[in-house]
């Protein structure tokens, strides 16, 4: 038996290694997993949603796994939609939870301090709808929100709090629009009103690429105004893009310029073929100097679906020829009576 | 890699609440339903509480009702800039 044994040992270890050839399978087996540890170290957001997949594994084991479970889950998705958006005061912050507990509670919490309660991870949607409703309140508009009117500000939240629900947790957009919405709308007309224009703005692809990127921008200036006057400013604005977003097409008539003291805006949209044809890009770029010329601080290109081809010679071409300085890109929807919701492209240029 | 900077959310998980609320001598009088909203007057329980509030060293409490709660997490501080 001892025989058979140390016979064994001996096939074992008198194995050669260098026989085996490791180039034939290793790109094979690490190759994937090393893909995904890159994706997962440049996307910290999605590696934060399977970390709080794994947590709720080990909820039921452990306290701070629960935690976990639910502060991962929310960060992840709010952080996705900061990112996404881009828009750097806008939403400057992303959100990080701190889990207050019996045996941290002094080092964590100061005279003042305000603790939101979360629910298990089995209510994310609502725990989600909660720590949005929390973050908005803080991360949107954080150098500007002081100086706009309370009735703007809450419908302005309430757009961009169903738009980031719509995107990252659609599964909590009954519980907002059941529960939270007719809440906060009730008996407030004038937020529902300006709620009813932004969630228009929204469709027509102009709520956070010009309304928000606008008060971000100048919202300073409503510094020292008095609500009123800061007010009136605000909605000249909103009226601009209001006629702007529900213009007919073809309609030459609606101004596509704002110049008030505070918001100096101008759009440009490139989509007739037929001056393209006949006078080429020398009209737009033209219209964009003459902005700048106007003193306008900024001025939005929007390219739709069938011009699009157009935008790799006029962008260069304003950035060369005019004063302006292209910021920004986005790729939107936009609708119109005509082509429907449409693929565009809005350039911002200051 | 973009990283964005981060606000801080603090929270409580209803699992860890009771503990805090023995903390602050308030787990009995919430069972006994003489706890309320500081908003709307509600009485409270472990299910309905929305947000906490720290002043000079007590528990204050609103709901979870949307008006009560949206009211509570206006005066989260800002995060300095």
């Amino acid at each position: 038996m001892s025989f058979y044994f140390e016979n064994l040992f001996l096939q074992i270890f008198s194995f050669d290694l260098s026989s085996i050839d490791f180039s034939s399978f290793w790109p094979v087996s690490i190759t994937p997993f090393i893909g995904i540890i890159i994706y997962l170290v440049r996307n910290p957001d999605k590696a934060e949603l399977w970390g709080s997949i794994l947590s709720q594994v080990l909820a039921f084991f452990s306290r701070k796994a629960e935690r976990r479970s639910v502060s991962g889950n929310i960060q992840s998705r709010l952080n996705s939609f900061v990112k996404k958006l881009d828009f750097d005061d806008v939403l400057p912050y992303g959100i990080k939870f701190k889990w207050v507990t019996n045996a941290n509670f002094e080092s964590f919490i100061e005279n003042g301090d305000v603790i939101v309660i979360m629910d298990t991870h089995h209510n994310n949607a609502r725990n989600f709808v909660n720590a949005l409703i929390a973050y908005t309140e803080q991360g949107l508009l954080p150098n500007v929100r002081n100086y706009i009117p309370n009735e703007i500000m809450q419908a302005t939240e309430l757009v961009l709090q169903e738009k980031i629900i719509e995107s990252q947790r659609s599964d909590a957009l009954q519980i907002f629009k059941k529960e939270i919405l007719p809440k906060k709308l009730e008996g407030e007309l004038e937020i529902n009103t300006f709620k009813n224009v932004f969630s228009n703005l929204d469709t027509k692809g102009y709520f956070d690429t010009i309304f928000l990127s606008e008060l971000s921008f100048s919202g300073g200036r409503l510094d020292g105004l008095l609500p009123s006057e800061a007010k009136s400013h605000i909605e000249h604005l909103i009226y601009f893009l209001k006629t702007i977003a529900n213009r007919k097409a073809m309609d030459d008539s609606t101004p596509l310029s704002l110049q008030d003291s505070i918001f100096k805006v101008s759009l440009v949209l490139v989509a007739k073929m037929n001056i393209i044809s006949s006078k080429g890009l020398t009209p737009y770029v033209n219209r964009i100097r003459n902005a700048f010329s106007d003193g306008q601080d900024s001025v939005y290109v929007l390219i739709r679906k069938h011009s699009l081809s157009f935008s790799d010679v006029l962008i260069p071409k304003v950035s060369k020829e005019t004063t302006g300085k292209n910021v920004w890109k986005r790729s939107v929807f936009t609708l119109d009576s005509i082509h429907g919701r449409t693929k565009a492209l809005m350039y911002l240029f200051r | 890699m973009q990283t964005v900077p981060k606000t801080d959310l603090k929270a409580v998980h209803t699992s860890d609440l009771e503990e805090v609320l023995q903390k602050f001598n308030q787990h009995d009088a919430l069972l006994q339903g003489n706890v309320h909203c500081r908003i709307c007057n509600n009485v409270l329980n472990l299910k309905n509480i929305g947000s906490l509030k720290l002043i000079d060293g007590k528990l204050l409490f609103t709901c979870n009702d949307p008006s009560c709660y949206g009211s509570a997490v206006k005066e989260i501080k800002p995060m300095d800039s």
